[in-house]
């Protein structure tokens, strides 16, 4: 607020910023404009000043009411800054007015106004009339150092048709060192399909050292089914050790419909959640995944 | 900020939406503070500080005057 990045805090913006300490202020007056970001709509960030620029963002002053006690009282003049912030309506409903934070609680009602505005989607729908780049530009882009190649690369990755051309892309990139990325991309391999695809999924449950990734892997070979995507979860079943990744591989089981007693899944569970740090013992359970 | 329970949460109703323009930021912040002092012992100043590197550029400036 006022005068915080001015970095001073000896004078009457303390006033502001820390109110215990105003008996040790210099009688003074400080004044202060600055500027802050301004989110309007969808247009990027701008600085802007207060809705009336005219008033500052803050404006006080200090004064010794009485030297006896060496004390002091301060006067200070504070506006709120213009923010504009957008709120995305939620779905069902319009956007919502915030009411007062000054007005009692009983008195701030939710009042939902009509929705006079369509704000993009979370996610942009995918444009698939559109011609992905030629796809030696897009391996460059994969095979290139930078992060920010990778990034496109994917993103490129959804409108390619060439099947070849996608399992190579996607061979590369759920190879990057980026987690985040190789989550994205694992994400796609069930719309491959194929034995490839399981056998790529099947690879990053086994040995991808993010248990984000191994999740992510367990949840597609739920997807794509069949005998070798069962085999790859039972096998990661009893080897797993990490909880959350043994619970989603047991859930994508029992989706494929693998019989297990439920019995034996609880107990492999609570054997995990029984150690220390929480994390599972890696021991095959024999008298299931076998 | 409770509705007393009657139809959803108002955590329910909205989100804040802003267009950033990147998920990280950088920022440079740097200042000049100019002080003068009078023989009775006051002394003003005024201080300018700038931001950039943020969502937007940033601007402050400050004016203390002792009495």
């Amino acid at each position: 607020m006022g005068g915080g990045p001015t970095a001073h805090e000896d004078d009457p913006v303390s006033v502001w910023l820390n109110p215990a300490g105003i008996a040790t202020q210099a009688a003074g007056i400080s004044l202060s404009y600055q500027t802050h970001a301004v989110y309007d709509g969808d247009d990027p960030a701008r600085p802007g000043l207060n809705a009336v620029p005219a008033i500052p963002s803050y404006f006080g002053v200090v004064f010794e009411i009485g030297s006896f006690v060496g004390g002091g009282a301060a006067f200070l003049f504070g506006v709120a800054c213009g923010h504009r912030l957008a709120f995305r309506p939620a779905a069902g409903g319009g956007t919502v007015e915030r009411p007062s934070l000054l007005a009692p609680a009983e008195d701030r009602p939710v009042r939902v106004i009509s929705v006079d505005e369509k704000l993009p989607p979370d996610r942009p729908e995918e444009d698939r009339s559109e011609r992905p780049p030629p796809p030696d530009q897009i391996l460059s882009w994969t095979r290139g150092e930078a992060r920010k190649s990778w990034w496109r690369a994917l993103e490129a990755l959804s409108r390619v048709d060439d099947r070849r051309l996608r399992r190579e892309l996607l061979r590369e990139l759920l190879a990057k060192p980026e987690e985040k990325l190789v989550e994205r991309a694992a994400a796609l391999i069930g719309e491959l399909g194929g034995p490839e695809a399981v056998a790529m999924a099947g690879q990053l449950l086994a040995g991808h050292p993010s248990s984000r990734v191994r999740r992510r892997a367990a949840r597609e070979l739920g997807e794509l089914g069949g005998s070798d995507a069962r085999t790859h979860l039972i096998s990661a079943f009893g080897r797993e050790v990490n909880l959350r990744v043994r619970t989603v591989t047991a859930v994508e089981l029992a989706r494929l419909g693998e019989e297990f007693p439920r019995e034996t899944l609880a107990l492999e569970l609570s054997r995990c959640l029984a150690t220390r740090t929480g994390r599972c013992g890696g021991r095959r359970s024999r008298s299931w995944a076998n | 900020m409770g509705n007393r329970g009657e139809g959803p949460d108002i955590a329910l109703l909205y989100q804040l939406f802003i267009n950033i323009r990147d998920e990280s930021f950088v920022v440079f912040s740097f200042g000049l503070g100019l002080s003068w002092s009078y023989k009775e012992g006051t002394q003003d100043s005024v201080d300018l500080a700038v931001e950039l590197g943020g969502d937007s550029p940033g601007v402050a400036l400050s004016y203390t005057f002792q009495f």
